[in-house]
C-alpha cells in the first residue's frame, strides 16, 4: 500500500489473509468476504505515493503500539509470551476506533458481537466457521482437507451451513467434484450446486475454456459456471456450477446409473440423448485437419522428461560439453536418449503449471497450434523453490539447468511394472495370442506419435467419461467438466468415453488376473473383428461399446476409414495404463492390450499399405471395422 | 478570551495521537473573534501534515467561536472531506460547514477528530 508506517489496518490486512484464520472466518460468519473488506479498508485510507522517501524501517503508529500492548496483555493473561490472531483482534475491537473498526461498522457489522464470538470461539470452531453436514450418501471414507474447507468457505461467504450431498464422480484427474447444498442462517436452502475442486492452474484454465468454447454452446438446459473462487496461498482453487436437476433433486453421473439402466437403454441414450444434444454445436460441426498424432495425443502421455532442479550458481561451474541443451529444436528421440543424471539447460521454454506444495514446474514448448499442441513437449521441472524464484505462469525461461531424473519411457515402464506383467515388458512385442503377440506399445508409441491422421476437428469435451455425463430431468443430458475442453479431434471424446466403459464397466466382469485382461483383450479383438458377442452381462456392455463405435462413425471424417479413432484409442488407453491411483489393476492391465491391440493395427494397416512408419495413416486400407450392435 | 482546543489523529503515521493547541501557548490565529486552528502541509500550520502528499500547503481550517466549530476548506487541491456515517462527503472548495466534536474529518489523506473545545 506503499504507507511507510504500520497501522492497525495493516495487521488487519494480514489477518485477513490468512488461511483458516479466525477473522476471515467470523467474518464470512457475518456476510462479509475477507476480500472485500479488505478493498473497503483500502479504499478508506489509499494508497501512499510511489516517490515518497525512502524509509529504512517501519514503525507502528501510536494506535497500533497501544493495540499490540492490549494483545501482549491478553496472551500474557493467558501465559503465554506472544499474543495469536485472537488477542490481536480482540485488542483491536477493544481498541475500537481503529481503520478497521471503523470500516466494519460502515458494512454495517457489529464490531461488539464480532468481540464476543472471537473471544468465546474454541479451537475447534475456528477451523471450521461454516458448518458442514454430510448427507448419507457420501463416502465417510473420504475426508476434506483443510484447504479444501477452507476454500468452500471462500466460495460460500454468507451461508451459515453446508450439506455435502455426495461426490458427483472421482474423475481420473484427481478432481474432487461435489454436490453441495447452501443453508441460510435461518435454515432456508437454497438450490443444489456442483463444485469442482482442483489445482488452481487446472482450475483457471477450464474457466478460460468454458468461457471460450462452451458459454456460447450450451444447449438450453444444462450446467452452467456461476463462480470461480481462488485463494491466496492455495494451489487448489474452485469453480460453482449450477446443478440440473428435477423436482426430486434427482441427478446422476452414468458412473452411477449405467448400470442401473441396463444396456439398451443406454445405448439409445447415448445415441438418442446424448449426441444429438451436445453434437448440434459440437461434434457435428467438424471440420476437416491433417495432423501429427503428437500434436493432439503427445500432452496425454508422461513428460518427455523428469528432471531435477539445479541452481545455476551450482550448474555453472559444468563444462559447457558436458551441458546438453534443450531449447524449441528438441526432438522426442533426443529427450529419450538421455540418460538418468546428465545436465541439461532448458531455454525458450513456457511455464504451464506451478504447484507449490510439490516445488514443481511444468514446462512445454508452448507451440499455440491448437490448445492440445500447447502443452505437448512437457518437461516436468522437480525440487524447484518456485516461490523464491518467483515463476509465473506463461512465462518464457531463459534458462534452467537441472539433472535428467527419469524420461517418459521410464515413466511408462513403470506404470507397467505396476501391472505386475507376467512378461518381459521390454522387449519388442507382448504375449497375448499363440499367433498374435502384440507390438509393445510403449515402444512404439513414438512412431505412432509421429504419424500423419486426415481426421476430422470440432469442439470437443476433451474429458468425456462416464463420470462426466449427467442425466437431468426428463433423462436429458449434460455434462460437466470442461478443463479439457478445446477445439480437437472429433474421435477423441468417443475414444475416452470407451476407454472409461472397458474400465468401469467390463474389467469388474472378469477375474482380477493377467487372464481376465487377456480375455477383455479377446473381446476387443473379436469388436474390432465385427464376431458375435456373448449372451452375458459382459456381452451387453460389449453392446454398450459397439454404439459409442458407432457414435464415432458418425464423427469420422471418412467413416470407411477408422484409423484416426484408433489412434486416438492407442493413446487413451497408453495414457490409462499410467492412472494407477484412479484405475483399477485389472482395468489398467485391459488398457495396456487395448493400446497393444491398437497399435498393432494401425502399424500392420501402414505397412500393409507399403507405407513407411510415417506414411499417412489414411492410406491404410483397415479390414478392422466397427461392431455393429443388432 | 483563552481558547484550546484537541484534536486526535485517526488515520496515518500519527494515528491515535492526540494534539492539544492553546491560545496560551501561541498557536491559531484570532479573526473577527474566531480563534482558528491552521491544517496542512506547510510548516507554519498549526497542526502541520508534513508527511501526508495528498494535503495541500494550506488545506483546511478549524474555526472556533463561543457557541460552534466549523470546518473550513481553504480551496484545497484534493478537498476536504467529513465522515457521514457510511460514506465520506466532500466539502465544497472553500466552503465551511458546522463541525461536532467527535466528528471525523479527512485532511488529504489524514483522519482526524475535534475532541475538545473550551472558549472562555
Amino acid at each position: 500500500m506503499l504507507h511507510r508506517y504500520l497501522g492497525v489496518e495493516h495487521y488487519f490486512i494480514g489477518m485477513l489473509d490468512l488461511r483458516g484464520g479466525l477473522l476471515s472466518g467470523l467474518l464470512d460468519k457475518h456476510g462479509l468476504t475477507p476480500d472485500y473488506v479488505k478493498d473497503e479498508v483500502r479504499r478508506y485510507i489509499g494508497r501512499g505515493k510511489e516517490d515518497r522517501v525512502r524509509y529504512t524501517g517501519l514503525q507502528p503508529t501510536p494506535r497500533a503500539a497501544v493495540v499490540l500492548n492490549l494483545a501482549y496483555d491478553r496472551a500474557k493473561v493467558e501465559g503465554r509470551t506472544e499474543p495469536d490472531e485472537r488477542d490481536l483482534l480482540l485488542a483491536m475491537l477493544e481498541e475500537g476506533e481503529s481503520i478497521p473498526c471503523r470500516v466494519l461498522r460502515r458494512l454495517g457489522a457489529d464490531t461488539k458481537a464480532l468481540g464476543e464470538q472471537a473471544a468465546t470461539l474454541t479451537n475447534a470452531a475456528r477451523t471450521s466457521i461454516l458448518k458442514l453436514d454430510f448427507s448419507p450418501d457420501f463416502d465417510p471414507a473420504y475426508a476434506l482437507s483443510q484447504d479444501e474447507v477452507f476454500l468452500l468457505q471462500r466460495m460460500f461467504a454468507g451461508y451459515a451451513a453446508l450439506r455435502i450431498e455426495r461426490r458427483l464422480t472421482g474423475g481420473y484427474s484427481g478432481a474432487l467434484i461435489l454436490l453441495i447444498t447452501p443453508i441460510h442462517a435461518d435454515q432456508r436452502e437454497d438450490a443444489a450446486v456442483v463444485v469442482k475442486i482442483a489445482d488452481a492452474t487446472s482450475i483457471l484454465d477450464e474457466e478460460r475454456r468454458y468461457n471460450t468454447y462452451v458459454r456460447n454452446t450450451l444447449p438450453p438446459l444444462t450446467a452452467r459456471l456461476e463462480q470461480r473462487t481462488t485463494a491466496k496461498y492455495l494451489d487448489i482453487a474452485g469453480l460453482k456450477y449450477t446443478f440440473v436437476a428435477d423436482q426430486n433433486g434427482a441427478s446422476e453421473s452414468l458412473r452411477v446409473l449405467a448400470h442401473e439402466m441396463g444396456a439398451e437403454r443406454l445405448r439409445n441414450w447415448l445415441r438418442n440423448q446424448l449426441f444429438p444434444y451436445f453434437g448440434r454445436a459440437w461434434w457435428m460441426q467438424r471440420t476437416p485437419s491433417l495432423f501429427q498424432v503428437w500434436e493432439e495425443y503427445d500432452w496425454l502421455l508422461p513428460p518427455l522428461l523428469t528432471i531435477d532442479f539445479v541452481p545455476e550458481d551450482q550448474a555453472g561451474a559444468a563444462p559447457p560439453s558436458d551441458v546438453v541443451e534443450l531449447n524449441k529444436n528438441l526432438q522426442r528421440g533426443q529427450a529419450e536418449s538421455l540418460e538418468y543424471g546428465t545436465l541439461v539447460r532448458v531455454s525458450n521454454f513456457v511455464v504451464d503449471k506451478i504447484i507449490r506444495r510439490k516445488k514443481s514446474l511444468t514446462l512445454t514448448l508452448g507451440m499455440t497450434n491448437t490448445e492440445a499442441t500447447y502443452h505437448a513437449y512437457r518437461i516436468l521441472v522437480r525440487s524447484v523453490d518456485v516461490m523464491a524464484l518467483g515463476y509465473h505462469r506463461r512465462e518464457m525461461i531463459d534458462s534452467l539447468y537441472g539433472r535428467v531424473w527419469k524420461t517418459r519411457r521410464d515413466s511408462l515402464f513403470e506404470a507397467v511394472s505396476a501391472l505386475e506383467p507376467d512378461f518381459d515388458p521390454h522387449e519388442s512385442a507382448i504375449p497375448f495370442q499363440a499367433d498374435m503377440p502384440l507390438t509393445n506399445p510403449i515402444l512404439s508409441c513414438k512412431l505412432l506419435l509421429e504419424r500423419q491422421i486426415n481426421g476430422a476437428f470440432s469442439h470437443i469435451h476433451g474429458d468425456l467419461h462416464l463420470g462426466n455425463i449427467l442425466t437431468g430431468p426428463g433423462d436429458i443430458p449434460f455434462l460437466i467438466d470442461f478443463e479439457h475442453t478445446r477445439r480437437g479431434h472429433t474421435a477423441f471424446d468417443w475414444a475416452s468415453l470407451e476407454i472409461s466403459i472397458w474400465a468401469e464397466m467390463a474389467a469388474p466382469l472378469v477375474e482380477p488376473t493377467w487372464e481376465g485382461a487377456r480375455m477383455l483383450g479377446e473381446w476387443m479383438l473379436a469388436l474390432l473383428q465385427n464376431r458375435s458377442l456373448p449372451d452375458s452381462l459382459l456381452g451387453q456392455v460389449l453392446s454398450v461399446i459397439a454404439a459409442v463405435r458407432e457414435i464415432a462413425e458418425l464423427c469420422l471424417r471418412d467413416p470407411s476409414k477408422w484409423d484416426e479413432y484408433y489412434a486416438a484409442l492407442a493413446m487413451c488407453a497408453l495414457r490409462a495404463v499410467t492412472w494407477e491411483k484412479t484405475m483399477g489393476l485389472t482395468a489398467r492391465r485391459a488398457m495396456l492390450l487395448l493400446a497393444a491391440l491398437s497399435q498393432s493395427l494401425l502399424l500392420d494397416a501402414g505397412n500393409r499399405s507399403g507405407g513407411s512408419p510415417t506414411s499417412t495413416l489414411h492410406d491404410g486400407e483397415t479390414d478392422f471395422r466397427p461392431f455393429k450392435d443388432n | 478570551m483563552a481558547a484550546q482546543i484537541q484534536i486526535m489523529i485517526m488515520s496515518g503515521a500519527w494515528d491515535g495521537t492526540l494534539f492539544t493547541f492553546s491560545d496560551e501557548s501561541g498557536h491559531g490565529t484570532w479573526e473577527d473573534g474566531a480563534w482558528m486552528i491552521r491544517i496542512g502541509r506547510d510548516a507554519d500550520n498549526d497542526l502541520c501534515l508534513k508527511e501526508d502528499e495528498f494535503s495541500s500547503r494550506h488545506h483546511a481550517r478549524v474555526v472556533c467561536r463561543q457557541d460552534q466549530i466549523q470546518l473550513q476548506d481553504q480551496e484545497s487541491r484534493n478537498k476536504t472531506y467529513i465522515d457521514i456515517g457510511d460514506d465520506d462527503k466532500p466539502l465544497e472548495r472553500g466552503a465551511t460547514i458546522p463541525l461536532q466534536p467527535g466528528q471525523l474529518f479527512r485532511v488529504g489523506r489524514t483522519w482526524m477528530r475535534v475532541e475538545h473545545v473550551e472558549m472562555t
